[in-house]
């Protein structure tokens, strides 16, 4: 305790001297006197607070508002000043120069009970006013600076005030280091002072706006109403919504939405609470889509079916909507014009293309799938002879999409008609699995040709036959058939993703120095080998 | 990589013209990337110049330090130069591919040593740029074992010195200071977590040159690390304990391009009323404590099972084996009884 107070004493001592030799050759000036007189004061302060403030226990506490005072001893000196003097930056500057130097002490901290003061605790800080800025924790400080006390240039005081850089800057360099001349070392004691000057007072000031108490602490309500620092936004604010066709006509018949839907809805049919959307099994009230079966109606076509009509409905009201929402979005800007309508037009050119095929199908004999009974009393055309319930024709399938109807069941058995037998008068079982299986292309026994050696046609037609072959195995076949081949896979040459080459005995031999598939060395994937 | 406004724009269009929607989490993240009423933080993007030293490297990677998590710093080397149109226009691709609204470009040339240009982007266009000569410089790896400040915490802010309020330039920088260093802007704070102060004192040095810097204002940023302690008076405010911490700079504005009146006016406009959404099924109860609330459907106790403990199911089993064991004995005795009936009836014994 004594020691520190030599301490303090002594260092008081010299920094008065540097103050005073200071203050002689700065500009601005306040009167010896009176600083002689607070620094007797300081003194006095000092000794009674450096005593004091060591019997407490160190502790570091940043919460304000509980009790017990614990304080540096610099930091409590430098109040005092701010209190007692109403001086320029200097002194505190000086303090400041002193706080650091004498013993890094800075977190061992003493405490202090009572503040034991002159007594008046005066409102306005010492120093320099500051304005604030609380929304952004801003604090401005207008005051002049002091440049000459800021640099240190030229001779003032430069011999024996030699300005060193503070210890806490130690002995690492700049990364980059001043090219201006006559700059000279800037007084980071200054700046550090003016500081902690500014950051008390905006302290201060935060201190005073009203708090609340959270979870996480003392909560403190910044002012947003008066902004005093505008600030650009980073983007323009988003533009009002335009009400689309609907909300306008809401609005101005005044209609509101009743009552809040509720998120799932009774499903009488299968007795559970289900959601209002999804896919037709798992949505409530799922209409006529989700039925295995349909009765026909009175007026209904009975050769069509009424899944896909339905789908049909659903297309065009979706169709609608869409439409709807896009000239809703034209209007408000957010879609360029005429897309909508560019809309309509193409699912209209696309409708009347799809109703060509239909009516192409018709003319073929198409009237109906294959699988669809077509005795049934309907409307729509055909050959038949009116003759049906009702009054309306019967339509008969017709030629084409009979024979269609008998491929698809020529191939529908379980070995895909191959080894079926023929019935009388049933046409050659041709399809495409029918294909798929043989693969081999019988050599077909034409009938108009015939047999026998001495045909000129027959002759004619193997001649033409061979030299094709021949000309295919000589050139290669045309780019178009190779190509074909190619994408079929007629050329592909492995069988697996890690192919092998065929080893033919005449290469080198085959080394690998671990057995299996790791000596193989690194293997490419190869699905199919191109031919280039 | 927020969409340029193009690629909105036909996302949009596909998406209106019946589209398949995006995913949720995209969906939300494109929410963020468009116009909102309140903005959040500005992130800024940090891009290294025509020929960046590495001391301009260490200068940017700082800044990242100091604005994260709102910065982003690109690694490649970037020949942009700011004041020019083609310059521009990829700063402003980048700046919306990056979904920053701040950017800093740092180069080094004869010329211009020590360069770094700060700017702002205001609706995906340039709004202002200020470029700055680094004459000094000290970043955080020179203040080895001091302590600095936590990640994210807002600083508080200092502008010393009456050339800010006088010099037009200057007091364009001090916003765009602000604007680079504010952080999140919030409407309420814990005081306490308060830890730093950034400090930039601006000083007139032309006098001193000698009059070869005309306008030779140097401006001087301090990074301190601060602690509060308590107020010896007994106020209730603290008082601050500031040590050197993060990067210091020392430097001097070279070139700047500020916006147009207009342009500035448009960016300075803010909507007209913010209503904050209401936020459901939370309250405050007066300990200040956070409850939620949980609305779940009704539970059929009676259909669910649960787990059963091992005695009960061990007395189960020896219950059915008993009911097993007495069930067989009635029938034997009911088959035996049977088989007695029917030879006293018929004098054979029936076939079992």
């Amino acid at each position: 305790m004594m020691l520190r107070k030599k301490q303090t004493k002594e260092d008081r001592g010299r920094e008065e001297e540097e103050e005073e030799e200071e203050e002689e050759a700065s500009s601005t000036s306040s009167s010896e006197v009176g600083r002689q007189e607070s620094d007797d004061d300081n003194d006095d302060n000092d000794e009674l607070d450096s005593g004091s403030e060591e019997s407490s226990d160190a502790q570091l506490d940043v919460d304000a508002t509980s009790s017990g005072e614990e304080e540096e001893e610099e930091e409590e000196d430098d109040d005092d000043e701010d209190d007692d003097d109403s001086d320029d930056g200097l002194e505190e500057e000086g303090r400041d120069n002193e706080e650091f130097e004498s013993g890094d002490d800075a977190d061992a901290v003493d405490g202090k009970n009572a503040n034991v003061d002159d007594g008046n605790v005066r409102d306005s800080c010492g120093g320099e006013q500051c304005t604030f800025d609380l929304t952004n924790l801003l604090a401005f400080n207008t005051h002049q600076i002091n440049i000459a006390d800021l640099y240190r240039v030229g001779g003032a005081g430069s011999n024996h005030t030699k300005l060193k850089r503070a210890d806490w800057y130690g002995s690492s360099p700049t990364i980059e280091s001043s090219t201006t001349a006559g700059v000279g070392v800037v007084n980071e004691s200054l700046l550090l002072a003016k500081a902690v000057e500014g950051t008390t007072q905006l302290l201060r000031e935060l201190w005073r706006l009203p708090t609340e108490r959270t979870d996480v602490g003392m909560l403190a309500r910044l002012p947003t109403a008066s902004a005093v620092t505008k600030l650009p936004r980073s983007l323009p604010p988003p533009p009002p919504k335009q009400p689309s066709k609907w909300e306008q006509f809401a609005l101005k018949r005044g209609i509101v939405p009743q009552s809040k839907r509720s998120r799932k809805v009774y499903d009488e049919s299968t007795g559970e609470w289900k959601h209002l959307t999804g896919s037709a099994a798992n949505r409530a009230n799922a209409g006529p889509e989700s039925w295995p079966i349909i009765e026909v109606k009175k007026n209904d076509d009975p050769n069509q079916d009424p899944w896909e009509k339905l789908r049909e409905e659903k297309r065009a009201r979706v169709g609608k909507n869409t439409v709807g929402r896009m000239r809703n979005a034209e209007r408000a800007g957010v879609l360029e014009k005429g897309s909508a309508n560019r809309l309509v037009k193409d699912s209209a050119r696309l409708e009347k293309q799809r109703a060509i095929m239909r009516e192409k199908d018709r003319k073929r004999g198409l009237v109906a799938p294959a699988g669809v009974p077509t005795d049934m009393p309907g409307r729509g055309g055909g050959g038949g002879y009116g003759d049906g319930v009702g009054g309306t024709a019967i339509i008969r399938r017709g030629k084409p999409s009979t024979t269609l109807a008998l491929k698809a069941t020529q191939v529908s058995t379980a070995s895909l008609g191959r080894f079926d037998r023929l019935r009388e008068g049933e046409p050659e079982r041709k399809g495409q699995l029918l294909k798929s299986i043989n693969g081999k292309k019988r050599k077909q026994f034409d009938a108009d040709i015939g047999g026998g050696g001495t045909n000129k046609n027959f002759l004619q037609s193997e001649a033409r036959q061979s030299s094709e072959i021949l000309n295919r195995v000589i050139n290669g076949p045309s780019s178009k058939e190779r190509e074909r081949d190619v994408r079929k896979g007629k050329f592909a040459k492995g069988e697996t993703a890690y192919d092998y080459d065929f080893d033919d005995g005449l290469g080198g031999g085959s080394f690998r120095k671990k057995k299996g598939r790791a000596g193989a060395g690194k293997m490419k994937k190869v699905t199919k080998k191109r031919i280039k | 990589m927020a969409p340029t406004p193009h690629q909105a724009k036909t996302a949009r269009a596909k998406l209106i013209s019946g589209g398949k929607q995006p995913k949720a989490r995209i969906a939300r993240y494109l929410k963020t990337t468009e116009s909102q009423l309140v903005e959040g933080a500005k992130a800024s993007l940090l891009l290294r110049g025509i020929r960046c030293s590495d001391a301009m490297s260490t200068v940017l990677k700082d800044m990242r330090s100091v604005q994260s998590p709102h910065a982003k710093m690109l690694s490649k080397n970037n020949m942009i130069l700011p004041f020019d149109d083609a310059g521009q226009q990829s700063l402003e691709f980048l700046t919306t591919k990056n979904d920053a609204a701040l950017f800093a470009v740092a180069s080094h040339n004869k010329k211009r040593p020590n360069n770094l240009i700060m700017g702002r982007t205001f609706d995906r266009r340039i709004l202002d740029m200020v470029e700055i000569g680094i004459l000094q410089y000290r970043s955080l790896g020179d203040f080895g074992g001091m302590p600095k400040k936590r990640l994210g915490s807002k600083p508080l802010l200092q502008f010393v010195g009456e050339c800010w309020t006088s010099d037009v330039n200057l007091r364009r920088l001090q916003n765009l200071l602000i604007d680079f260093y504010r952080g999140d802007p919030v409407d309420s704070l814990v005081l306490s977590g308060l830890d730093h102060v950034m400090v930039f004192t601006a000083a007139e040095a032309g006098r001193l040159v000698g009059g070869q810097d005309a306008r030779g204002t140097i401006i001087h940023q301090r990074t301190y690390y601060m602690k509060l302690k308590k107020d010896p008076k007994g106020g209730k405010a603290p008082v601050p304990y500031l040590t050197p911490s993060g990067p210091d700079m020392d430097f001097k504005v070279r070139r700047t391009q500020f916006a147009s009146p207009d342009l500035w006016k448009l960016a300075i406009k803010q909507p007209a009323g913010v209503k904050a959404k209401k936020k459901k099924n939370q309250t405050t109860n007066i300990f200040g404590e956070t409850i939620g609330r949980l609305h779940l459907e009704k539970q059929n106790i009676d259909s669910k099972t649960g787990k059963k403990s091992k005695a009960l199911r061990l007395a189960d089993m020896l219950e059915k084996q008993e009911e097993k064991a007495a069930i067989e004995s009635e029938l034997g005795r009911e088959g035996a009884e049977m088989s007695n009936e029917f030879k006293q009836a018929y004098g054979f014994a029936p076939d079992v």
